[in-house]
């Protein structure tokens, strides 16, 4: 992990940027008509800081390119022969990136305090279940990147790919805007997507905008996707393992 | 080696015949025959072409996408409707590509900084920065014309804009102006590598800067930042203030509407200023070694 810890923090200050912006421009638009959304302006920004954090952390860059590095040179073999399965490799690679990640958010956390806002969760309650619902975000976005980095099998190149996917899955994820903001069919889309369940939910139930029984429906939601997603990439790990080639090998 | 001349002077391979510096017309000649064939190259990996010209439409895009959705809801964005940000948008997007096409090479410049390929440039006789440039041709610039274009249409179409041969003449020069900002940023930046070699965390911070302050009115972000987004980062001339001069609305902009108006001129000195940094960052250029 420490061996990306710059790109880490250079991240981590284009997110504080983003924070910012996101701060002044949803201000001015709840000045432009006040009573829009149900939700009260200070706890959206405190929202939209955590769901910025929440994505950061997710160790899509590192992970994805980790995995081509290892694809690329062939070195991938070593890690199949070994007597610990890939998939757990993976894991820890994942977890350690996470580990790092957190670290890295304990420090900075002033500074994205100032270019947003941040405050306690809405009651102890909200805080457990936030918990709970992050983890399984975690599952998400994890399983999402590992699912991401096996193309290299095929097409041993993802770099764009993996930039096109941290966008786009950032805008589909809530991060910017609430997904109860977007407009009509756009909306279903949104939410029958597994995007929204890396960030929104955990976010939402933070600040306890998603409470009760929506939130528990919401992490059964979250539940159901990580088991669908770690399908998804048994599968595709399989038919990866048919057609991996050791380049130099 | 740390003297230009030095190396030029002390290379054995230049044949005696060859002018030591090529006329303007020689050097434009060369140019246009490495552009070729930089393009050709590009050309013959298709899949990668439309691949990467699809990501340079989804970065671009998704801002505007942010815009349109939460402009569904509300009203304005710091007073300016969905089709004043829509003219402000296109007008960065225009900017933007028009820098990007010729000069994104140099995001390169690092890496051929460290493993050292900048010395050969040194020695051929044709100014480093376009042998820089026209090493190869990068698709996802198409990506940002695309979506320029295609914002610029949408925009012309909902705004009601009226194109005075004036107005006209005045949004070229605006676009070529803030291509040249954004351009002179990243030649000034680029430039630090020849001493630093490492530079492109900070190219991409201040890119994102642009694109992420750029796309908004600058007054949205309080006072602070509005005049260093004017006076220390020139962000507010590349879109801002010319999307306001075109709209004919320059109240509110901390410039007067004469300065508004000379904005393209606020291009062209910034970039004399980092063509001047890159020039004299050259001359500290100490290669890597090999």
């Amino acid at each position: 992990m420490f061996a990306y810890r710059n790109s880490m923090l250079l991240f981590l200050g284009v997110s504080i940027v983003q924070i910012f912006i996101l701060k002044k421009v949803w201000g001015a638009l709840y000045a432009s008509r006040p009573g829009v959304l149900a939700i009260p302006l200070a706890d959206l920004i405190v929202y939209l800081t955590l769901a910025n954090l929440i994505v950061w952390s997710f160790p899509t860059h590192t992970v994805s390119r980790y995995l081509r590095e290892r694809i690329r040179e062939g070195s991938v073999v070593f890690d199949l022969v070994r007597p610990v399965g890939f998939v757990p490799q993976m894991v820890a690679q994942l977890a350690g990136a996470l580990g790092g990640a957190l670290v890295i958010i304990v420090i900075a956390l002033p500074a994205v305090a100032l270019a947003g806002s941040l405050s306690l969760p809405a009651s102890p309650r909200a805080a457990g279940m936030f918990l709970v619902s992050l983890l399984c975000a975690y599952g998400i976005a994890g399983l999402l990147t590992m699912l991401l980095s096996m193309v290299a099998f095929w097409t041993l190149e993802i770099d764009g790919l993996t930039m096109l996917y941290v966008l786009v899955a950032s805008f589909l994820s809530g991060a910017l805007v609430p997904v109860s903001v977007f407009p009509g069919v756009m909306r279903t889309v949104v939410e029958w997507l597994p995007f929204q369940a890396t960030t929104f939910v955990p976010a939402s139930i933070y600040i306890g905008s998603l409470d009760g029984a929506t939130a528990w429906r919401a992490i059964g939601l979250q539940l159901l996707w990580v088991v669908v997603l770690a399908v998804a990439a048994a599968l595709v790990w399989r038919r990866a393992m048919l057609r991996v080639v050791v380049q130099g090998g | 080696m740390s003297d230009v001349a030095d190396v030029v002077t002390t290379t054995p391979a230049r044949p005696a015949a060859a002018p030591p510096h090529p006329t303007l017309a020689e050097s434009a000649r060369v140019t246009w025959a490495l552009i070729k064939a930089a393009v050709r190259g590009a050309a013959q990996y298709r899949l990668n072409f439309v691949v990467l010209a699809l990501m340079g439409i989804a970065y671009q895009g998704s801002g505007f996408a942010f815009i349109a959705v939460v402009l569904s809801r509300f009203p304005t964005i710091g007073g300016w409707t969905f089709s004043e940000i829509a003219v402000l948008y296109a007008l960065r997007l225009l900017a933007h590509a028009v820098y990007l096409v010729p000069l994104y090479m140099l995001n390169e410049l690092d890496d051929l900084v460290r493993n050292g390929t900048f010395d050969r440039f040194l020695v051929r006789p044709l100014n480093p920065l376009i042998q820089v440039l026209t090493r190869r041709f990068s698709v996802n610039t198409l990506g940002d014309v695309i979506t320029a274009i295609g914002v610029l249409i949408f925009a012309s179409t909902i705004a009601h804009l009226s194109w005075t041969p004036m107005h006209v003449l005045y949004a070229a020069a605006a676009v070529l102006g803030g291509a040249l900002i954004e351009g002179a940023l990243a030649l000034g930046i680029s430039a630090l590598s020849f001493r630093f070699v490492e530079v492109w965390p900070a190219r991409y911070l201040v890119d994102n800067i642009l694109l992420n302050f750029g796309s908004y009115p600058l007054s949205v972000f309080g006072f602070v930042a509005q005049w260093a987004m004017t006076w220390v980062l020139p962000v507010a001339f590349i879109a801002w203030v010319p999307a306001a001069v075109i709209l004919d609305r320059t109240g509110g902009l901390g410039v007067s509407a004469a300065v508004a108006w000379l904005a393209p001129v606020v291009g062209a000195v910034w970039f004399a200023l980092g063509y001047q940094v890159w020039r004299n960052q050259l001359k500290n250029y100490a290669s890597t070694g090999n």
